[in-house]
């Protein structure tokens, strides 16, 4: 299982922030911090499949497969592989987790059958109790957009900022469910918080002006 | 060997052991040949392990005396080479009496090993079994998701309409209707009132596609095109439902409501400018058949229009677009070019067919795997 | 110069207390407010800066009692909440002198405060530029700038560094220590490592009660000689996790290491560990009934 950037060179609302940048990603958590503006949230975008870089190429190679999936090549299977939850907080009009979830479910794949008890499932992980979500706290909707990350069972999960917003009892069980995930699983965090995710980290980059460098070892 | 069995026998039966000169030569091929094999046969056939224990035990001990097993002891016991005798009789030379053969057996079953249970096998095999490499657990996703291309999910996308949009688009048609009289004196069919219904129905039915919601439908296996055509089909398939129960008389219900002027027919005596042609049969007048396909094609060109320019420019700036082109098209009915005038003239039907074509191709666009990527914010750079 | 809270109880309707019966004394300097989302920090932040008021209890900011005097509070208060908006297309100077009209303050002054301010945050290079361009940080120094016209002895800050990065965290931290001089700066936060570094004193708030007052220090001793690093084979995380509180793990090859919270050592193979704030605010909280 492996996640591959190979030059890769983006821009974002016209501006260059990444040139050039090759990284290659095994199973585990990754963590990504670095200024504003620098192309923290455009790389994890172009993992995402949903900003396209200007050259450069994005390729995953999942759990069991043999070749590697371009994510502009073959969009469709490269999302089947793929759970992501973006740095702004979702803001949805009158529904409730649980319906959003279901209709998230259907957009990815999940078998009709199968649905219901995969919300719940996902629910559970995130430890979600089902509500209006216009009336959801800041800490609820990060694990909303975590919940969704999740119906597909995903291979690749890009999470932005999803320490944004949660008191110290929720971020230590987001810590614990990212390390579970992380066992068999490309885990890519952002975060303005690294210090909340380092001691469990398998690997750590900061996005600077002048590149993506890897930081030592986390203590 | 026969020694110490003699031995052994004398000391369970308490008789003197057989003298060893009347043992025969225990080299004697032929004979042990060929009964030899068969002899360890019958021993290691009664002996064989029983089945699920992991000790082996001699299944014909615990069962007592005349078992499969005694015989082959008993003709173990005679030395190999020697004439076989009948089972039982007493010989020279290590055969058993058969009271000598119970009182050994009598002497075995004394160190009887009781057979492990059900419970006892399954309470052994739990203790073994963490210590077997575990398979691992299956995952959801190799069971629980659907390889097949993603429909429009149709049922999946009726939660983003609300029974407060249900109603409202009700009362602007029921409203437009009432115009329509006033409509057709101006030589204007309902069709002129389609695109405004579907670009309120595009904004309202795409309004939480924006941020965090839009990224992650983006990053779903949809294509951007598959998300706008299936937000679009409930309002698209609700209106067609809409025009159809307001334009088209239903037989029947046209004489329940005899001398109240259906809208329909307030159109259509509008545009023939004669009597009212009374519903008959299952199939509606051509008049009403021609109002209903005005609706249509309006609906689907400005569907389509909204579906294209959509993926292109943004919800927003696509239906300032849309908006101005109906400006644009009801403006044209001064010069007599509009595309919402009543029907009049052998080239009207063909006209609105056209259109209607157009319409289906654009929103045909939906269906297409290729991903149009001109969404905002996810602007190639 | 300190706040004095006395059973400050505040009830909305439907019968839910977001505070109940609180009692705090907030000295000069810079006091950490902890809690979990919906604790009631906003609650007793808008209280304090008369943008709400109290069901019961009695409240002294420098002396001056909040609900007798109100409006002597707001002139010596100011306020930085979490979401505040800007008009986009003003410069950072013309903001901030449209703030200093509302706040009241002679026209005199208000030239002098501003540019002494925007020189003060760090922005009077950018003082001409538009608020609508502004970066996460350069808007939260802006909002300090706003918050100190009219140089209150008493300032509110609401989770100011939520969306800042590291650098700019760091910056801002050092900018209200700077500020904490003598006044009281009341910095409400869910980031334990502001607190940690930057405040003299912190409360810890939840349910609308009153949990901790102290040094963080102390609230760090709160788990002393409760925090264990124990390392087991990593099948049997998911089995441990019932029965254990861990609050950190990492995998190392097929193990997994873990930072336990416990009374006793757990399963008799924990390292003991030093405590650290976070450490000290979730054993604290650990013994709350949920």
């Amino acid at each position: 299982m492996r996640l591959t950037f190979k030059d890769v060179t983006a821009s974002y609302n016209g501006r260059p922030v990444l040139a050039g940048v090759s990284l290659s990603l095994g199973p585990g958590l990754w963590l990504f911090t670095g200024p504003n503006g620098c192309g923290k949230s455009t790389l994890l975008r172009c993992a995402a499949g949903i900003l396209r870089p200007r050259s450069g190429r994005v390729r995953l190679l999942p759990r069991d497969a043999r070749e590697e999936i371009d994510a502009w090549d073959d969009p469709t299977a490269y999302r089947w592989h793929l759970g992501y939850a973006p740095q702004e907080l979702l803001d949805l009009p009158e529904t409730t987790a649980g319906r959003y979830l279901a209709y998230l479910a259907a957009l990815k794949g999940v078998r009709p059958a199968c649905r219901p008890e995969r919300v719940a499932a996902v629910m559970a992980q995130v430890s979600l109790p089902d509500g209006e979500v216009p009336a959801f706290s800041t800490g609820q909707r990060r694990r909303l957009a975590l919940a969704a990350a999740l119906l597909n069972d995903p291979d690749l999960l890009i999470l932005d900022e999803p320490t944004q917003g949660l008191d110290p009892d929720e971020l230590v069980r987001l810590r614990l469910l990212l390390v579970e995930l992380a066992a068999d699983r490309i885990v890519l965090v952002a975060t303005h918080l690294p210090e909340a995710l380092s001691g469990c980290a398998d690997g750590h980059y900061t996005i600077t002006a002048e590149g993506v460098n890897r930081v030592g070892d986390p203590a | 060997m026969n020694r110490r069995w003699d031995e052994l026998i004398a000391e369970v039966t308490g008789q003197a052991p057989a003298a060893p000169a009347d043992v025969p030569d225990a080299a004697a091929p032929d004979a042990g040949g060929a009964d030899g094999p068969d002899r360890a046969a019958d021993v290691s056939a009664g002996c064989a392990p029983h089945a699920g224990t992991t000790s082996v035990t001699c299944g014909a001990v615990a069962a007592g005396p005349g078992a499969a097993c005694s015989p082959g002891l008993v003709a173990a016991s005679a030395a190999p080479g020697s004439p076989r005798r009948p089972a039982g009789t007493a010989g020279p030379g290590g055969h058993l009496t058969p009271a000598e053969a119970e009182a050994v057996l009598a002497r075995l079953a004394t160190h009887l090993v009781p057979l492990p249970t059900a419970a006892d096998t399954e309470a052994l095999i739990d203790r073994l079994r963490p210590l077997l490499p575990q398979p691992a657990p299956r995952r959801f996703r190799d069971f629980g998701l659907s390889r097949e291309p993603v429909a429009l999910l149709l049922r999946a996308q009726l939660q983003h309409f609300r029974p407060a949009w249900w109603l409202a688009s009700l009362a602007f048609v029921l409203l437009g209707l009432l115009a329509g009289p006033s409509l057709a004196a101006r030589g204007l069919s309902p069709a002129v009132l389609a695109p405004p219904l579907v670009i309120g129905g595009v904004l309202y039915g795409f309004r939480s596609l924006r941020g965090a919601a839009l990224e992650i439908e983006l990053s779903c296996p949809v294509t951007p095109a598959q998300v706008a055509l299936g937000r679009m089909l409930v309002p698209l398939l609700y209106y067609l439902v809409l025009g159809a129960v307001a334009i088209l008389p239903v037989p029947g219900l046209a004489g329940a409501l005899s001398g109240a002027v259906l809208p329909g027919q307030a159109l259509v005596a509008g545009s023939t400018q004669g009597a009212v042609p009374a519903p008959t049969g299952v199939f509606p007048e051509p008049a009403y058949a021609q109002l209903f396909l005005g609706w249509t094609a309006a609906l689907l060109l400005f569907a389509g229009l909204m579906l294209t320019l959509t993926l292109y420019v943004g919800t927003a700036t696509a239906a300032g677009l849309a908006t101005v082109l109906w400006g644009l098209l009801c403006a044209l009915h001064t010069v007599r070019l509009s595309p919402f005038a009543l029907p009049a003239g052998p080239r009207w039907t063909p006209v609105q067919l056209a259109l209607l074509a157009l319409g289906l191709l654009l929103l045909a666009t939906g269906l297409y795997r290729r991903r149009l990527f001109h969404w905002p914010p996810g602007r190639e750079a | 110069m300190e706040i004095r809270l006395e059973e400050v109880t505040k009830t909305y309707s439907g019968g839910v207390r977001a505070l109940d019966d609180l009692t705090l004394t907030i000295p000069r300097g810079m006091f950490g407010l902890l809690g979990p989302n919906g604790a009631g920090k906003t609650t007793l932040m808008r209280i304090l800066v008369t943008l709400l008021e109290p069901t019961a209890g009695r409240i002294t900011i420098a002396g001056i009692d909040r609900l007798r005097e109100p409006h002597r509070v707001r002139q010596i208060i100011g306020y930085l909440p979490q979401e505040f908006g800007f008009y986009r297309r003003l410069t950072a100077r013309e903001y901030l002198e449209f703030a200093a009209g509302m706040k009241g303050l002679p026209p005199a002054q208000r030239r002098r405060q501003v540019d002494e301010l925007l020189v003060r945050v760090n922005l009077d290079r950018d003082a001409r530029r538009p608020v609508g361009g502004f970066s996460g940080g350069m808007k939260r120094r802006l909002g300090i700038a706003q918050a100190l016209l009219g140089d209150p002895r008493v300032l509110v800050v609401d989770e100011p560094t939520a969306g800042l990065d590291p650098e700019e965290r760091i910056r801002f931290r050092n900018l209200l220590t700077e500020l904490a001089g003598d006044r009281v700066i009341l910095l409400s936060t869910h980031i334990v490592a502001d607190v940690e570094s930057a405040c003299s004193a912190l409360a810890v708030i939840d349910r609308g009660r009153l949990r901790f007052t102290g040094s963080p220090g102390e609230l760090a001793r709160q788990a002393e000689g409760r925090v264990w690093q124990l390392t087991v084979p990593a099948r049997d995380f998911e089995r441990l996790r019932g029965g254990l509180r861990i609050v950190g793990a990492r995998r190392v090859g097929d193990d997994m290491e873990l930072r336990v919270l416990s009374a006793e050592n757990p399963l008799g193979q924990g390292t003991p560990l030093a405590p650290t704030l976070e450490d000290g605010y979730l054993a604290l909280m650990e013994g709350v009934p949920a």
